[in-house]
């Protein structure tokens, strides 16, 4: 466990593992340095470590959006689909941060986690 | 003496056999013939040890972009609102075929940095020692008014990149019709 419910990032972080008891890993990511402010774990993935990778991932998407010149566009999340796991990335804080949810993905689906991880968005700006 | 030439500039990649000489004649004696020889490709680039060690991107072959296209016609078919639909070459970030339903500016530089996100995405999962069980099978990623989605097609390193409207269509109904094409 490693957070404290004393800052946002824990307290949401918390909710979550309340939403979710059964997710393998989550994590609240800084963006600016790929460190989470909170993470937790119920599997061997260590969501320190995913932070720095899909913090380059989301970069690496914003550039793809840059090249695009979209206006008026912001990302919202992004949905990695493995195997048997659900990986999702949801921006928030005006793209400041993220968080980071891995689920099964027998036992839940991406309607259930963008759900559980919209009602944190607000608790994080 | 002219065709003899001309046969010899289509062989120049064929190492240097005795064979070579018997379809010559039969080239010579039959003119309207000529692209026969072509039909056996294979052993000619087998033995030639200067290409092997520069796997740089040879050329995708022209069967490759018509199974390409194919690939982007059904997807443009079943998904007619499209934004843009491309399969892209993984390790390169190249477009072998692709659609754009509007102007195709920067579709080079989106093309590479998608690809990009996929390699980026592949190792992550190859950091958190996830690669025995999981392999990646698309990301979605949800913009205000599109959704993108990199799909890794299974046949080859290739990707599949679709972009549509949220308006006209939902996540659930994208991820489906890319796993129904391939």
């Amino acid at each position: 466990m490693a957070y404290s419910t004393s800052t946002p990032a824990g307290q949401a972080v918390q909710n979550i593992l309340n939403d979710l008891p059964g997710l393998m890993a989550i994590a609240i990511v800084d963006i600016s340095s790929g460190m989470s402010l909170a993470s937790h774990t119920n599997s061997s993935i260590n969501p320190d470590t995913a932070a720095a990778y899909n913090t380059e991932v989301v970069k690496q998407k914003q550039k793809a959006m840059a090249a695009l010149k979209l206006q008026g566009e912001t990302m919202d999340d992004i949905l990695i689909t493995l195997t048997n796991q659900l990986h999702l990335i949801k921006l928030v804080g005006e793209g400041k941060k993220f968080i980071y949810l891995v689920v099964n993905s027998r036992e839940t689906n991406l309607a259930i986690a963008r759900e559980v991880l919209r009602a944190q968005g607000d608790l994080l700006k | 003496m002219g065709l003899f030439s001309s046969l010899s500039f289509r062989k120049r990649s064929q190492p240097q056999l005795v064979a070579p000489a018997a379809p010559a004649v039969e080239v010579a004696a039959a003119p309207a013939e000529v692209p026969a020889p072509v039909a056996a490709p294979a052993p000619i680039l087998a033995p030639e040890p200067a290409a092997a060690p520069e796997p740089a991107a040879p050329a995708p072959s022209t069967q490759a972009r018509a199974q390409a296209e194919e690939l982007v016609r059904r997807v443009v078919q079943e998904l007619p609102t499209f934004i843009t639909v491309a399969v892209v070459e993984a390790a390169t970030g190249k477009i072998l075929a692709g659609q754009w339903a509007g102007h195709s500016g920067g579709a080079l530089e989106v093309a590479a940095a998608n690809a990009e996100v996929v390699r980026q995405t592949s190792q992550c999962i190859e950091a958190l020692h996830l690669t025995e069980t999981e392999q990646l099978t698309d990301i979605l990623i949800t913009l205000r008014h599109q959704l993108h989605v990199l799909r890794v097609l299974p046949q080859a390193e290739w990707l599949l990149y679709l972009a549509v409207r949220t308006q006209d269509t939902n996540p659930a109904l994208a991820r489906a019709v890319l796993q129904m094409i391939d």
